[in-house]
């Protein structure tokens, strides 16, 4: 939809803190069932967002959605700062540290759950893209705003409701890391640059692309860790780099321009 | 355009002022202009690959940090004196520019935002990976406590920067990166060899950005990765090439300028958040607001028709 | 062909080329020669690879197979700037005008550029631009922002900024789409006075008038083969073009234009 949204790292954060906020509350809600809670919030905050603030300049050159959405990550990550302060929070459930046990390898529960989540989200948002009327709607939109105007999409609904979704899902992806990472303020930096260069690896609009990306990025990663912690960036943006030059439209996605 | 010339004479013509004022001012503010006038400078590098040539670069602090990196191990390691360190890296950033830029300047849109962004991120990592260079831990230079010579070195690098842009921009050279802007494919029939343009302007571009970053090396006295290769930088000298109108001489300066106040006026000594919440939402308010910059306004012609133009400019950019 | 042009040899040669997007052959071997000061009309239905072959000719896309000569080179390995600066220009069919520069701006990017461009000082290249501006009739709107010219202004201004390079050889791609009558008239004029002033033409065009009142010789592609060849006259009466233009007569239905 060519917004690109550098808060999005934002999202993510506000998400890792609503899953906080629940376990540490009355409710003691486990992070994996404060999932849905977490995508609720971020999709009506992202919906506002795009509706009030970034649908003034989606026709303006891509370089000022750029620049809105990085001032707007400054401002909630801030904002997030006054209210929550820096400490660094953690949630720590029962189940942890436990692990099961397949063939010689351990798989620590936590992050088994975290990618099954993740594959049935990306498979949710696959048919929703391709066998819903929205989705559809969504796609031609992408393709020309103009057409699909003429053929009746209400087209700034549709550009909010997108942002709404993505922020859902940067809201799962925020409960989802709440337990594996620290939470503070700026945690979203990180994710951002990963997000995108797991979405370039894919192929920009390649929804099951993204979780192939997101795999081979983490097996990157890993392998990079080899060289010594400190180069897992470096070679994680060299291959970066080498996918944008040698082979733009991704490692799965096809030319379709 | 003869306004657009009238401005930058003006700022220029202040700007020579400024070189008298340091007797007469305290070190804070002689702090801040040092600041401001490399902002400025940054924001006016930025704006020849940017704004005149259209390719908005994220990676440009990496050459700000390649310029520190370097002049500090010139000076510390091969102990030779500031300008001979100041030199190298202008050239250590225009050698890179040149060959990296090769192949990332044949990118468009996201992929080529998305490459310069990585290009600032792995220069930064692969930094602070390298024991020559301090790993993490950062460089110290000599310590130099003249003040005034760093506001000068800036203000010098500052003028330079106009100047440039002003010959580029007047020069055949400058009409191939506006018709590279404008319509690329339509440049090329033109008989204009974009590929070496692009790199020619980016190389510029970096040697200005090295040329502040090595003077900041070297005023501070000490630089670490996070600092040198602050992507918040980047940002910065895209919101005030953009603010004061980008594909115009002046024009960074003056966003520089009105930036930079307004962050002195929301007191830029406090580390409180606030600062930043609100500094947030100003540019949010610029960007919708002013998708050209202040430059179509200070040149144009009556208020009326400027708000007109205004909400023409509004009304193309909304979905 | 005319004598003079026999003698001469031709001003360009297209032999053999061949291009394949993908599984789609959009030209299967074409095959065509233009004499020098000749204006050669390039005709078709839609998707016959008209601008494709203009697209090989101009270095703007690169063939598969085949060269085009010109003065003993072959263009087919030289970029598109490089085969500017040797005199051959073009336009395009979707006007790509340099909107945020004044008329007399784009003009003298071309002058500036073109074929004797870089030899020549800025105000000369300047000069040869308001000549150019003048003949094509945009004289007035020198000053003026390019966007501010309408549909017809901006197709004379996309000849003129082809003009200002200095061409032996102009390639127009459709310039009278989307034209009035009144309007196709100064257009055809403006080609013929171009003409006269030495230039060799390929015109790719879908009015007809434009083509039977300019061309000297008409060229016919259809599907990426070469059809017909021969005087507007004779072509536009060849039962094969007919054919290609109107689908098989007892068939019902049409194919192409």
């Amino acid at each position: 939809m060519n917004v690109i949204n550098i808060a999005h790292g934002a999202f993510i954060m506000l998400g890792a803190y609503t899953s906080y906020w629940l376990f540490v509350g009355p409710m003691h809600l486990d992070p994996f069932l404060s999932i849905p809670l977490a995508m609720a919030v971020l999709f009506v905050l992202a919906y506002l967002t795009q509706r009030l603030l970034v649908n003034q300049v989606v026709r303006a050159p891509l370089l000022t959605t750029f620049l809105l959405t990085f001032a707007l990550s400054i401002f909630i990550a801030n904002l997030a700062q006054v209210f929550w302060l820096s400490d660094i929070r953690s949630v720590t459930t029962s189940y942890s540290g436990s692990s099961f046990a397949l063939g010689p390898i351990t798989v620590p529960w936590i992050k088994f759950w975290t990618l099954v989540i993740a594959a049935l989200l990306t498979l949710a948002l696959q048919t929703f893209m391709t066998r819903t009327k929205l989705g559809r709607a969504i796609r031609a939109t992408s393709m020309d705003i103009d057409a699909a105007r003429l053929a009746g999409v209400d087209v700034a609904r549709i550009y909010a409701l997108t942002f709404g979704i993505s922020g859902a899902l940067a809201g799962a992806a925020g409960s989802l890391v709440s337990v594996s990472y620290a939470i503070t303020p700026t945690m979203g930096d990180s994710f951002v640059v990963r997000a995108f260069v797991v979405a370039v690896l894919g192929g920009l609009g390649n929804v099951t692309g993204a979780l192939v990306g997101g795999l081979v990025y983490g097996v990157i990663e890993s392998f990079g860790a080899l060289l010594g912690e400190g180069y897992k960036d470096v070679v994680a943006l060299v291959v970066l780099l080498l996918v944008i030059l040698f082979r733009p439209y991704g490692l799965v996605g096809k030319a379709t321009a | 355009m003869a306004a657009r010339r009238r401005i930058t004479y003006t700022v220029l013509a202040l700007l020579a002022l400024a070189a008298l004022l340091p007797p007469h001012l305290n070190g804070y503010w002689v702090h801040v202009l040092t600041l401001f006038f490399m902002m400025a400078s940054l924001a006016q590098a930025w704006n020849l690959i940017g704004g005149y040539t259209g390719y908005a670069s994220f990676g440009n602090v990496a050459f700000f940090g390649t310029g520190a990196y370097t002049c500090a191990y010139m000076m510390t390691e091969m102990h030779w004196p500031f300008w001979g360190a100041f030199v190298t890296a202008i050239a250590a950033a225009g050698l890179f520019a040149t060959v990296l830029g090769t192949p990332i300047l044949r990118l468009r849109g996201h992929y080529f935002a998305i490459a310069t962004l990585s290009l600032a991120i792995g220069t930064q990592a692969l930094v602070q990976q390298l024991p020559p260079l301090g790993k993490g831990s950062g460089m110290t230079l000599p310590i130099n406590s003249n003040f005034h010579f760093f506001y000068w070195v800036m203000l010098v690098i500052l003028i330079a920067s106009i100047v440039v842009t002003m010959f580029i921009a007047r020069s055949r050279f400058g009409y191939a990166l506006s018709a590279i802007r404008e319509n690329e494919e339509a440049a090329a029939v033109l008989g204009i060899n974009a590929a070496v343009a692009k790199v020619a302007a980016w190389t510029v571009s970096a040697g200005i950005t090295a040329a502040a970053g090595a003077t900041f090396a070297y005023w501070s006295s000490f630089i670490d990765p996070p600092t040198v290769f602050d992507l918040n930088f980047n940002i910065l000298m895209i919101i005030m090439a953009m603010l004061g109108g980008a594909a115009s001489v002046a024009g960074p300066t003056i966003g520089s300028f009105v930036i930079s106040a307004i962050g002195e006026a929301l007191g830029a000594q406090s580390v409180s958040p606030w600062h930043a919440v609100v500094l947030g939402a100003i540019i949010v308010v610029i960007v919708i607001l002013l998708p050209r910059g202040i430059m179509p306004y200070l040149a144009g012609g009556p208020s009326a028709w400027n708000l007109q133009m205004l909400r023409r400019q509004l009304r193309a950019s909304r979905v | 062909m005319s004598a003079v042009a026999v003698a001469a040899g031709p001003a360009l040669a297209a032999r053999d080329i061949v291009v394949r997007f993908g599984g789609l052959v959009a030209l299967g071997g074409v095959s065509l020669e233009v004499a020098p000061g000749e204006i050669l009309g390039l005709i078709g239905p839609n998707g016959a690879g008209k601008t494709t072959l203009l697209s090989v000719m101009s270095g703007t896309l690169r063939p598969n197979a085949g060269a085009v000569l010109v003065g003993g080179r072959d263009l087919t390995h030289i970029p598109a700037y490089e085969i500017t600066r040797l005199g051959v220009a073009r336009t395009f069919q979707v006007v790509k005008p340099f909107a945020n520069l004044s008329v007399r701006e784009n003009a003298a990017v071309g002058a500036l550029f073109g074929r004797h461009g870089l030899r020549r000082s800025f105000s000369a290249a300047f000069d040869a631009a308001d000549a150019v501006l003048e003949r094509s009739g945009l004289a007035a709107f020198a000053d003026r922002p390019a966007s501010d010219l309408t549909l017809a202004d901006r197709k004379r201004l996309e000849i003129a900024k082809a003009l200002a390079t200095d061409p032996e050889i102009l390639l127009l791609d459709e310039v009278m789409a989307g034209l009035t009558p009144a309007e196709v008239d100064q257009a055809m004029n403006l080609l013929r006075s171009v003409n006269a002033s030495g230039v060799t033409l390929i015109v790719v065009e879908h009015v007809m008038k434009a083509i039977m009142g300019v061309s000297q010789r008409v060229v016919v592609l259809d599907q990426g083969k070469l059809i017909a060849e021969g005087r507007p006259a004779d072509v536009v009466a060849n039962p094969l073009v007919i054919e290609a233009y109107l689908g098989k007569r007892y068939r019902g239905g049409t194919r192409g234009a």
